[in-house]
């Protein structure tokens, strides 16, 4: 047997329900992520090497990314 | 509105929805692209400064790294957006370390390893900034586009028609963009039954709620209703479902099949196993019998009516969704779960809080184009 359905009631007429999935939010999540995974990155590469070899050996300004 | 009449416009607003969504993220791909190559441009350098002759020097590793981030980028850029695309690997990685070794043999260490592991994060996280920018501001696209798809003057002015109209238009828009981009909510895709109720509402002038309150349709593909089971499962709510034992997990779907009938058979009593053997159309008399007693004949007759009794959709209930009692404005904005009104005042207040939602270091920074509807415009006949 299915499961009941969801009950109809005269709230079902009134709007301002915030849904609970948002797929900015999605979105933002996943941005949050690389962001953390580039920093993680970005502080190894500088465990062994300053900004300053970096730009000059790479041409990658780290300063720039960061801004 | 005459039934014919609203299934054109139902599927026509669908259609303009789900073009102009398309074209939109095209464009706004097309113009983070151009932002990605201005701010490679910015953080990777492919010149320097000797500090002993104090010339500038070209840096081929720059170049190298740029060309890097540019793959990395429009590729993820691309995936994120619903387009075709290379997947980035650890084998790209260490072929891309391996040109910069030849250009910079004096590199220490993993160093360049790094290097490489650095853009490619830094294109991934750019790249991931810009598709939440987009996927944002198309937000408030839809809104602006479905007023203008249905204009106040459209449908002679039938208020029901024209905000009815205007909300699917947004529906319709959400779902490519949030398919698209891999952000939709589970089980909230617009189906063909949803079209048909949308329909049959401008038919009838009878609003109905069509999507729950928690963002899911309340009906499915076939137009029956969705279960809570469903609901529940597709918020990811765990334990809905009794876990698949070790033995059916490594047998074939019809070993599984023959075990739950088989089992089905031997624990109903004479009077239930008659009972199917009637509906089946076999003979009743054999109810006294084990399965494996049972005639090929009789087998496949009650295994047929097992599994015309046992599948989900001839179960389901058709939908038939309450009639929503409000002015038309707010009903059409019930129908879809939608937080605002969309009433053609409204729709420079919107762009404001869209600009605002999208924030901080903005890679699309340029507004869309907005333009009415080009295409068929069928009027209330």
């Amino acid at each position: 047997m299915p499961d009941t359905p969801p009950p109809n009631s005269s709230e079902d007429d009134q709007p301002g329900n915030e849904p609970a999935w948002s797929a900015a939010e999605v979105m933002r999540d996943r941005a949050t992520e690389t962001r953390r995974q580039r920093d993680a990155a970005i502080t190894e590469l500088r465990a062994s090497m300053d900004d300053e070899q970096v730009r000059d050996e790479f041409g990658i300004d780290l300063g720039e990314i960061e801004r | 509105m005459q039934a014919a009449l609203a299934e054109a416009v139902a599927r026509t607003t669908r259609e303009q929805a789900v073009t102009d969504a398309r074209n939109d993220l095209r464009e706004l791909r097309r113009r983070a692209v151009e932002a990605g190559r201005d701010r490679s441009r910015k953080i990777i350098k492919t010149s320097r400064i000797d500090t002993r002759s104090g010339e500038i020097r070209y840096n081929p590793a720059g170049r190298l790294l740029r060309d890097w981030y540019l793959h990395v980028y429009m590729n993820a850029l691309r995936a994120t957006l619903g387009e075709p695309a290379v997947a980035v690997d650890a084998q790209q990685v260490e072929d891309m370390t391996g040109h910069l070794r030849r250009i910079r043999p004096d590199t220490k260490g993993l160093n360049g390893l790094h290097a490489v592991g650095v853009v490619r994060d830094v294109a991934a996280d750019d790249a991931a900034h810009a598709s939440a920018g987009i996927v944002a501001h198309l937000g408030g696209v839809a809104a602006r586009r479905a007023v203008l798809h249905a204009s106040d003057d459209r449908f002679d002015g039938d208020q029901l028609a024209i905000h009815v109209t205007r909300h699917w238009y947004q529906r319709c828009y959400d779902d490519h963009v949030h398919g698209a981009t891999r952000s939709r909510q589970p089980l909230a895709d617009v189906t063909e039954a949803e079209e048909h109720q949308v329909a049959l509402t401008l038919g009838s002038g009878q609003p109905r709620r069509l999507i729950g309150k928690d963002g899911i349709p309340l009906l499915t593909a076939h137009g029956t209703v969705l279960t809570n089971l469903d609901r529940r499962l597709a918020a990811g709510e765990p334990g809905l479902i009794s876990s698949i034992t070790e033995t059916e997990h490594h047998t074939d779907p019809t070993a599984v099949l023959r075990n739950r009938i088989t089992r089905t058979w031997s624990e109903l009593g004479l009077g239930d196993r008659g009972r199917w053997l009637r509906l089946a159309g076999a003979e009743p008399t054999s109810g006294d019998l084990a399965w494996s007693e049972l005639n090929a004949a009789a087998q496949s007759k009650l295994i047929r009516l097992y599994l015309d009794t046992h599948r989900p959709d001839q179960l389901g209930v058709s939908f038939d969704g309450e009639v929503i009692n409000n002015r038309p404005q707010l009903a059409a904005m019930v129908m879809f779960n939608h937080r605002r009104q969309l009433d053609a005042r409204d729709i420079e207040s919107m762009k404001g809080e869209v600009e605002a939602d999208t924030g901080g270091r903005r890679i699309v920074d340029s507004e869309i184009a907005i333009r009415p509807t080009v295409g068929p415009r069928l009027e209330h006949g």
